[in-house]
């Protein structure tokens, strides 16, 4: 028993945290807070979904949101009620007009939907390199928002889908990040994670051990959409209406940032950091509106909120380029010392020999830079 | 069909392209990165040439060459040396993140909304040569172009900073070795891709009168198709792969049935995808442009 | 002294590729290091080109520290390198490859100078002047390679596994030029898994071994010790692993 506790230990704390801010977050706002929550929520599910890719095999995807498009454009499709949808639909083919699930039913098809897609896609992909790759994911996202934004009989185009029904409250989104957290957690630590995970640290030298790179690729990829297509279905259900613009660069940007910036190698990453950027957009946005800081009045001006975005994750790219985590994994122990060292603040640090002037810091490096203080938790 | 026309128009087109792919194909060729920060430069020359339209336009094409080439090296300062060695994933995200940075600035400072103003309205003008209609822009851009590349590969066979540039291009780490310095060059590329990106808000601007800040997404875009198409490794894959891109371009215009039309980018971008399938480097390999596992 | 390094501490990552390494070149010498695969020979180098970042320790050129600095830096001072495997720019040509070389000299004329009188010296590279330098053969790469750092007119010149992949035949070539280049009296860093020729050819050899210095001495006493000749220059490498 106690050995599957400390297995589940990370997955469980990361629940606990979630649970305890969303409750914090929504007890103490209004109803709008609260549906900020709830959104943040479900970003978590789709930036979880994209560490499943690009945290857990290192190669950079820009086209997940797409992936979310269509687990959200399914959903969409499957709940809205079918006497609107051959009002707001013209050209919709009758079975598809017929087609109604109940939610939840709703979103595993949209997320199967992604996958399959995901699945047909990863097969060229995992022939390309890296860098392909990652291009390759960015054709991906644009085609899915043109043919979104286009194909009027299933998607009503640049118009979207209203009418979807809001179903997705706090305490579904609650389970649905908790189970998704569990899942992802063994999904990492099988044999299987495992192996992609080895890929992202050393390609070759997993190559020589056996592992197939395209083929660990290939599955992180299909994985990946599904998750992200629940996030889409979540979405749906959550918004009540659907556009393209939801799915392309400037939601894509949020998420990555909130990846990057918790840390890209560990689902605590993904976690802590939708947490965190959830938070500074929210304090970003009050300041949008003009601020009142004693004498000082500071006007509001829309954008604000973006730019700190985009500053907050330079200065992560510059500084701390594995993120806040450091791309680890918080255990029970990390929060006790991290706890711990809040509490005795006067204490002298750990001091850690760190590296005279890089100069190769300005060029190409001909090794990875030594990292101090990479494994500290906060 | 009228083919003369149809050959006109992707000429055109594809000169316009070149002048995109080139701006990227710069720095990628030397970092190995795609610069997303380029459509930004482009936005931010556009903004000068439009809302500046009470100076004249001479006056307006100096600042704007000022500005974007200025812009562009600080932005290398600022944001990317801090991450020169950190690998193509940490520089991909950092250019995202520069790019979206500065489209929100943008906004920030000029607002959301459609701004005008006249540019350069007499190359709207057009004269017909048999049955072939030429836009005095056209004429304007493919001119420009052959200058742009001629002066181009001048600078880069001719000229001692040229050659540094190529030997960064293809190892950077050695032509350190052997005294390129590397800040100089790198800087020195991304002001060359400034004065391209304000070339590029030009002609972009100069028949339409309108800029949003967005103008200079369709500009990586169109070079990143260009560049892939092309090669990846070098400049003149870029160029060839930009009027492959513009003639691609302007016969699925003319080809697709009425209701694809609007598709035609989706499928631009599902080519680009089967390239990428079956040559990962582009359609044209060079040396340079081997890719990693 | 020309070059001082004491207590070099490199790191990569976790592992560390020089626990504190000391050596000297003095001006006029050819030195070499030699050791087994991975003893961090190859990192020595780098490190003091400034190539890789340097954890603790202190390196001085002519007196003056300069760990921390760029390589294109230290080019101007005077220290070149001729890195592992060659690395001449193959889509350049062989002439624009030695120009490069002199990248870093303010007076272009001498530079088309020595680039003219090292094309006469090798006729054969002379042919190929104007073919992409990828298209010559190992050994013509080495000697290009070798041709490009000395148009740098450096006051040190370092050479990371020369003989590297080379045929035998090759590697002589490459050995009698750089006994011309000690002839001259040029001062050269050379690092070798070639053992035995490159003690030959050194006034005084280092022999390093998993980042550790284990050895030290002039050539002579390298070479006159029968129970140093049998470790590390007889058989197979003893002991020495990563």
């Amino acid at each position: 028993m106690r050995r599957v506790l400390s297995f589940l230990s990370t997955p469980l704390l990361l629940i606990a945290i979630t649970a305890a801010v969303a409750m914090l977050g929504s007890s103490f706002g209004d109803a709008s807070l609260r549906r900020i929550v709830v959104g943040a929520l479900v970003n978590m599910v789709a930036v979880i979904g994209i560490y499943v890719f690009v945290g857990m095999t290192g190669v950079f995807s820009f086209g997940q949101l797409a992936f979310m498009a269509i687990g959200a454009y399914t959903t969409a499709v499957l709940t809205v009620p079918i006497a609107s949808k051959s009002a707001l639909f013209e050209g919709m083919p009758q079975w598809l007009v017929d087609a109604h699930l109940p939610s939840l039913l709703a979103i595993l098809v949209g997320a199967v939907v992604a996958g399959l897609v995901a699945l047909v896609l990863s097969v060229p992909m995992s022939r390309m390199n890296e860098m392909t790759a990652s291009l390759a994911t960015l054709a991906i996202l644009v085609a899915v928002y043109v043919v979104a934004g286009n194909w009027t009989a299933v998607t009503n185009g640049s118009k979207g889908i209203t009418a979807i029904p809001v179903d997705t409250t706090l305490v579904t989104a609650l389970i649905a990040v908790g189970v998704v957290i569990l899942a992802v957690w063994f999904f990492q630590e099988s044999s299987l994670g495992l192996k992609i995970r080895a890929t992202r640290e050393d390609a070759v030298a997993s190559r020589a051990i056996g592992i197939s790179v395209g083929v660990s690729r290939g599955v992180a990829f299909v994985v990946s959409g599904f998750v992200v297509g629940i996030a889409g279905g979540l979405y749906a259900l959550l918004q009540g209406s659907l556009s393209p613009s939801a799915f392309y660069i400037g939601p894509t940007f949020i998420l990555i940032a909130m990846l990057v910036v918790g840390g890209m190698t560990s689902l605590t990453g993904a976690v802590i950091g939708t947490i965190l950027i959830t938070m500074l957009r929210r304090l970003l946005q009050e300041v949008e509106g003009g601020l009142q800081l004693g004498p000082l009045e500071l006007p509001g001006r829309p954008g604000i909120t973006e730019v700190g975005l985009g500053i907050a994750l330079l200065l992560i790219l510059a500084f701390r380029r594995r993120g806040v985590t450091g791309g680890k994994e918080l255990t029970w122990s990390a929060l006790v010392r991290f706890a711990r060292r809040l509490t005795r603040r006067g204490a002298p640090e750990r001091s850690e020999a760190r590296p005279v002037t890089a100069a190769a810091a300005d060029g190409e490096p001909a090794a990875p830079m030594a990292e101090a203080n990479a494994g500290e938790q906060r | 069909m009228n083919i003369a026309q149809v050959v006109v128009d992707a000429i055109a087109l594809g000169s316009l392209y070149a002048i995109f792919a080139l701006g990227i194909a710069l720095i990628f060729g030397i970092l190995k990165m795609i610069n997303f920060a380029h459509s930004e430069l482009v936005t931010i020359g556009a903004y000068i040439l439009i809302l500046l339209a009470d100076l004249p336009l001479p006056v307006r094409l100096i600042l704007l060459v000022l500005v974007t080439v200025t812009v562009a090296v600080l932005m290398e300062r600022i944001a990317f040396r801090p991450v020169r060695g950190a690998g193509p994933v940490t520089m991909l995200i950092t250019s995202f993140a520069v790019s979206y940075l500065l489209q929100n600035l943008a906004i920030l400072i000029f607002g959301p909304d459609l701004q005008s103003g006249a540019v350069w309205p007499e190359l709207n003008e057009s004269f017909q040569v048999g049955p072939v209609r030429i836009l005095l822009l056209n004429v304007v851009t493919v001119v420009l172009t052959i200058l742009l590349l001629v002066g181009l590969a001048l600078f880069l066979r001719k000229t001692s900073m040229g050659l540094q540039m190529r030997a960064a291009a293809e190892d950077f780490t050695t032509a350190r070795l052997v005294g390129v310095r590397a800040n100089l060059i790198i800087a020195v590329a991304f002001g060359m891709s400034g004065l391209l990106a304000g070339i590029a808000a030009l002609l972009l601007t100069a028949q339409t009168g309108v800029v949003t800040n967005t103008i200079g997404v369709q500009v990586v875009l169109m070079a990143f198709v260009a560049t892939i198409l092309g090669g990846m490794g070098s400049l003149s894959g870029a160029v060839i792969g930009a009027y492959v891109l513009g003639a691609i371009s302007v016969v699925l215009q003319q080809t697709l049935p009425l209701e694809f039309r609007p598709f035609r980018d989706a499928i631009l971008f599902a080519a680009v995808f089967l390239v990428l399938v079956f040559r990962p480097n582009g359609l044209i390999v060079t040396r340079a442009a081997k890719g990693r596992v | 002294m020309m070059l001082s390094v004491e207590n070099l501490v490199v790191r990569y990552g976790q592992s560390t590729a020089l626990r504190g390494v000391s050596f000297d070149v003095e001006e006029g010498q050819v030195v070499a290091i030699v050791g087994p695969n991975g003893a961090g020979k190859s990192t020595s180098l780098k490190a003091i080109v400034g190539l890789v970042p340097v954890a603790e320790g202190e390196i001085r050129f002519d007196g003056e520290r300069i760990v921390g600095q760029r390589p294109e830096a230290l080019l101007r001072r005077g220290i070149s390198l001729v890195p592992e495997g060659r690395h001449i720019f193959g889509s350049l040509t062989v002439e624009e490859n030695l120009q490069l070389g002199g990248t870093a000299r303010a007076d272009k004329r001498g530079v088309r100078a020595d680039v003219r009188a090292f094309l006469e010296r090798f006729p054969a590279l002379a042919r190929r002047r104007k073919s992409p330098a990828g298209k010559l053969s190992g050994g013509e790469q080495q000697q290009l390679a070798i041709a490009r750092a000395l148009i740098a007119k450096p006051r040190l010149l370092m050479l990371d596994e020369p003989s590297l992949g080379l045929a035998p035949l090759i590697v002589e070539q490459i050995f009698d030029i750089i006994a011309e280049l000690r002839a001259d009296g040029s001062t050269v860093l050379l690092v070798e898994q070639n053992a035995t020729k490159a003690v030959e050819l050194a006034d005084f050899a280092y022999v390093m071994q998993s980042g550790e210095l284990v050895m030290s001495g002039s050539s002579d006493q390298i070479l006159s010790s029968e129970e140093i000749v049998a470790s590390y220059f007889g058989g197979g490498p003893k002991g020495g692993t990563e």
